[in-house]
């Protein structure tokens, strides 16, 4: 499985074109890396296949409107995942928000080996480095980041999760998202 | 506030992507990003910075193979995408234009509906947002003799069509009736057309694909054709 970006850009292409062989080829490539996004934010494997069906649909209809300056490939793949993912969470949250355990804590698996990113070496490093400017945000700011974007939290939403007031919830995101920006221009 | 100062138009961006902006000021933020494509490319950057620290790690987990079944089932049951492949493969430059067009006509949607909600400044109702999925157009059936063009579409994973904006009126105790006709020839009716908004189509079984045969559209006494055949065919469009 190879992750480069240009051959994802080739598959996305081809897909547009309406050719099903090269939409199943992205779909061998990419899969598992949105299965695990959806298990992660979705929680029940049920659901986070039904998530991976709809998300590829999707993608199918929607690959025309990728192109290169949109960013990496899997990052534009993932953020369709992801909205999936999110609308099905919103429309269940009673019942999801009761099995969701307490913490924002990240994913228990975070360790290179897992996926076969075959990128050049600069570029692993870079990836390296990114992962660890989460590690730089306070325990709050990264609570709350973490939270919105694997739960899809409003701010409200946020502010009755972590029992803080409404604005220093929105100033936990804001200077997450600062202290994040701050450390990826290093 | 000041959209120009950059590190603000960088934290709009960022709270767009992660989702906590809301309500109007996310729409707001759209209309924005379509008009300003640094903008649009601030927030594809934190697309790819947010995968790259949050998703990125997660170890990978193979689904079950039964999944790419079905998803290839469904896109060949996508009426969208096997008109797609199929004009692309016979005509490519005719179906680029049609999707430019469709394209253009969903941006202008899109830009019409936010105009509408725009508010006088960025500050954010809060509450969650119920979006309907937007309707993508993927073929246009014009019916000169109807005087009208319906928009055949999927809205979310549902096959829909849509009358047009000012409405279909039928002559007095008539109705338009959507056809699948089968390779062999024989019309499956796909409902009555509507005339003002859109309905679901429930395509039948063996015409899943919608990807052979043709799509036809006929004027039948109001209701519907009486004999589940049709009564007169205006026009035929080949799949």
């Amino acid at each position: 499985m190879s992750h480069d970006d240009p051959r994802l850009q080739e598959l996305l292409a081809a897909t547009a074109r309406g050719d099903r062989a090269a939409f199943s080829e992205l779909y061998t490539a990419t899969s598992a890396h949105l299965f695990a996004l959806l298990l992660r934010i979705l929680r029940r494997r049920d659901l986070a296949e039904e998530a991976l069906q709809d998300c590829y649909v999707r993608i199918w209809q929607k690959s025309g409107s990728y192109s290169a300056e949109r960013g990496a490939p899997v990052a534009w793949l993932a953020s369709i995942a992801r909205y999936r993912a999110l609308d099905m969470l919103r429309a269940r949250r009673p019942e999801v928000s009761e099995q969701q355990n307490e913490s924002g804590e990240p994913p228990a698996t975070h360790v290179d080996e897992g996926i076969d990113v075959q990128r050049q070496a600069e570029d692993q490093h870079e990836l390296e480095r990114l992962h660890d400017c989460l590690d730089e945000l306070g325990g709050e700011q990264r609570s709350a980041v973490m939270l919105a974007y694997y739960e899809g939290f409003t701010h409200p939403e946020l502010a009755e999760r972590l029992a803080a007031p409404l604005g220093t919830v929105k100033s936990w995101v804001r200077r997450g998202l600062q202290r994040l920006r701050e450390c990826l221009e290093r | 506030m000041n959209i120009r100062n950059p590190d603000i138009r960088s934290l709009l961006a960022a709270e767009y992507v992660l989702g906590t902006l809301q309500g109007r000021a996310r729409r707001r933020f759209e209309t924005l990003a379509s008009a300003d494509p640094e903008l649009q490319r601030e927030a594809d950057r934190w697309d790819e910075h947010l995968h790259a620290v949050m998703t990125r790690q997660l170890d990978p987990v193979t689904p079950p193979e039964t999944l790419r079944e079905r998803i290839m089932q469904r896109i060949g049951a996508d009426s969208g995408a096997g008109v797609r492949a199929g004009a692309s493969a016979r005509q490519p430059r005719r179906a680029y234009r049609r999707r430019r067009v469709w394209a253009a006509a969903a941006v202008a949607a899109t830009v019409a509906v936010v105009a509408l909600l725009l508010p006088e400044s960025l500050e954010q109702p809060e509450g969650p947002q119920i979006v309907q999925p937007e309707l993508q157009p993927l073929m246009q059936l014009e019916v000169a003799d109807a005087g009208a063009q319906w928009t055949v579409g999927l809205r979310g994973d549902a096959p829909v069509i849509a009358a047009p904006e000012e409405g279909v009126t039928p002559p007095e105790g008539a109705d338009y009736e959507l056809w699948w006709v089968d390779p062999e020839g024989t019309p499956h009716s796909l409902g009555v057309l509507p005339r003002q908004g859109e309905r679901r189509v429930s395509v039948p079984e063996a015409g899943a694909g919608l990807d052979s045969g043709a799509l036809a559209i006929s004027r039948e006494p109001e209701g519907g054709a009486p004999e589940g055949t049709p009564s007169e065919v205006l026009k035929v469009f080949p799949l």
